[in-house]
């Protein structure tokens, strides 16, 4: 798996612009469900079988896209009814995004299993090593704050047209 | 019992379910499993290990480590290994006690990349805490008032 900042940075790139409908650039927003989504399949699995090793095959099909549209789906539910349909689709899609960026990085014995329950085959595409993965960290959070200092100059800029208009 | 639980029930169903298939039926043969009986998986591919590192390089292999778990030396190149770092391995095992054949994966920068994926972990638990509260009373997740 890429780091949980690569993950989170990425995530922060692909949904930050849809923000730009909205009439103003800050604020809370149900966004977080979909960096929550994307970070879920590694928070369901790697702190559990980091610190207790012998748990591995019991957590791993949470980080498969069963276990974690599963996961996703429980998460869901517990919200108000009328967000659960939203909320559920912020954090598949999330999942999804953490599943194609996983795709990348390349392992010994492979950690893509898409189509568990009924298959163990991975399906990684497995381009880079995690290790290397990490020397990009400092590119994804310069690009998420450039990013955040053009959202922020497109809001001053409209913010102003609309006093003049 | 609500609706909402019901589904929750029958999710958390669901997801036991996938669990208990993977920890029974998963393909791969652990180390732990090879050493509680050497003879039965003599010659076999070992693909599992818990939280495998590098203990002492000697010129012929390594000496692979394990989280809450026994060590066992390993033949194999040595180009690139360094001790102290966690390792991706798959090795036959010999019931004598060792591994031969085993192609070797040095994870650098893995303690690196645990501790840096703490802060966006926290982050997103902060932001979501920020956003939303349990409702006692409807037992459920709710926008707070300025959602």
């Amino acid at each position: 798996m890429p780091d949980l900042v690569t993950h989170a940075a990425i995530a922060h790139l692909i949904r930050r612009p849809f923000d730009l409908k909205k009439k103003t650039g800050t604020g809370p927003s149900l966004r977080v469900l979909f960096y929550l989504g994307t970070l879920l399949p590694d928070l369901l699995t790697r702190p559990w079988y980091i610190l207790f090793p012998a748990t591995h095959d019991f957590t791993l099909p949470f980080h498969t896209p069963a276990g974690a549209l599963i996961a996703c789906g429980m998460i869901a539910v517990l919200f108000e009814t009328t967000l659960q349909k939203k909320a559920f689709g912020l954090l598949a899609a999330g999942s999804v995004l953490h599943f194609v960026l996983d795709g990348f990085q390349k392992q010994i014995i492979g950690n893509n299993f898409w189509l568990y329950p009924f298959s163990w085959k991975d399906y990684g595409y497995g381009i880079i090593w995690a290790g290397e993965i990490m020397r990009y960290i400092p590119c994804w959070l310069a690009l998420a704050a450039l990013m955040e200092i053009g959202i922020a100059v497109y809001y001053r800029a409209r913010k102003q047209n609309l006093r003049e208009s | 019992m609500t609706n909402r639980w019901i589904k929750f029930s029958i999710l958390a169903a669901a997801a036991a379910g996938l669990c208990a298939r993977s920890v029974l039926f998963h393909p791969w043969l652990s180390l732990n499993e090879c050493l509680a009986d050497p003879s039965a998986h003599d010659g076999s591919r070992v693909t599992q290990f818990r939280e495998p590192k590098i203990g002492m390089v000697f010129g012929d292999g390594f000496l692979l480590t394990q989280k809450k778990g026994e060590s066992i030396r390993v033949f194999c190149d040595t180009t690139g290994l360094v001790g102290g770092e966690f390792v991706g391995v798959t090795a036959v095992f010999h019931k004598e006690g060792y591994l031969d054949g085993a192609v070797t994966q040095v994870a650098s920068l893995r303690r690196e990349k645990m501790a840096v994926s703490v802060v966006p972990a926290a982050a997103v638990c902060l932001l979501f805490l920020s956003q939303f509260r349990w409702n006692m009373k409807k037992g459920l997740l709710e926008p707070k008032k300025h959602a």
